[in-house]
């Protein structure tokens, strides 16, 4: 066999791998599409109208939470693995986690929301890890990078930071969505 | 170094690669298969078929409430076929 034709084939194992596993860690998509929205619309009215900010994540987030348990639920339907029970675990103890601060520290304050960003920022991390997406892990770092620098030298534009890096999750998990679903 | 005939063609290669990316000990539904790999129900269930025949796969038939199921998953000796296949692969890029 040529090299040429070991190196085509190893591409596909490589792509098959790769592709089941980026779409299991995201739920098919849909937690970028669900969480990039909720994001999206949460942090946009926190810059634009922060008044009506508070009531939709009082709204959004439980039913966000809920929704994303249902859609790791269903998948387990599909696919038993080590990885599926373990993501699973750790997305509840980071949920039951963030209760518990979120009781303590204020989530308006951007102390609160700072801690919110990276405990969803160490989730996609460690989710990615388990999964071995490297894009997930470096998805995960880059936005505890970005909290931190926008927490630390550019609090005022932390909403709006926040809202694009929702905006551009919620068109990766469409991009994705259409891909898995058509 | 000869490469598994059985493993070489290139759907059950995706087949393969897809479970074991899964993680070992893994189990998808044939559902869920046949939309990620994009194939039909019988040109799924054949190459399963083949696969199941060699020890590579496990086929298991069983029921979520009252809808039949069935699951697939690697078997440990189908795990080192395909790991010996990659790694043939891969001596194969080597300068020699």
């Amino acid at each position: 066999m040529k090299p040429e034709e070991a190196h085509k084939l190893l591409n596909i194992a490589e792509a098959a791998e790769a592709e089941g596993r980026l779409r299991l860690s995201l739920l098919g998509g849909w937690s970028l599409v669900l969480w990039g929205g909720i994001w999206t619309l949460g942090y946009g009215l926190a810059a634009l109208a922060p008044a009506w900010a508070g009531l939709f994540w009082v709204l959004a987030a439980p039913l966000g939470i809920l929704v994303s348990f249902f859609l790791g639920i269903r998948q387990g339907r599909w696919v038993q693995s080590e990885r599926g029970h373990l993501t699973f675990a750790l997305w509840g103890l980071l949920t039951l986690f963030y209760l518990y601060w979120s009781s303590l520290l204020s989530p308006k304050g951007l102390a609160g929301q700072g801690l919110l960003v990276s405990l969803v920022a160490l989730g996609l991390a460690l989710t990615g890890r388990i999964w071995q997406v490297r894009g997930l892990l470096s998805a995960g770092l880059g936005l505890f990078l970005l909290d931190a620098l926008l927490y630390h030298l550019l609090p005022q534009a932390f909403p709006w930071g926040m809202a694009l890096a929702g905006f551009g999750a919620f068109l990766y998990g469409t991009q994705l969505l259409w891909r898995w679903t058509r | 170094m000869a490469l598994d005939p059985l493993i070489h063609q290139e759907t059950r290669l995706r087949l393969m690669a897809l479970l074991a990316g899964l993680g070992e000990g893994a189990k998808a539904e044939f559902s869920w298969l046949k939309g990620a790999l994009g194939l039909t129900e019988g040109n799924l269930s054949s190459h399963l078929q083949k696969l199941e025949e060699a020890g590579y796969v496990a086929v298991e038939k069983g029921f979520v409430g009252r809808r039949p199921r069935t699951w697939v998953g690697l078997t440990p000796e189908g795990l080192r076929a395909y790991q010996s296949y990659r790694e043939t692969l891969l001596g194969l890029l080597e300068p020699s």
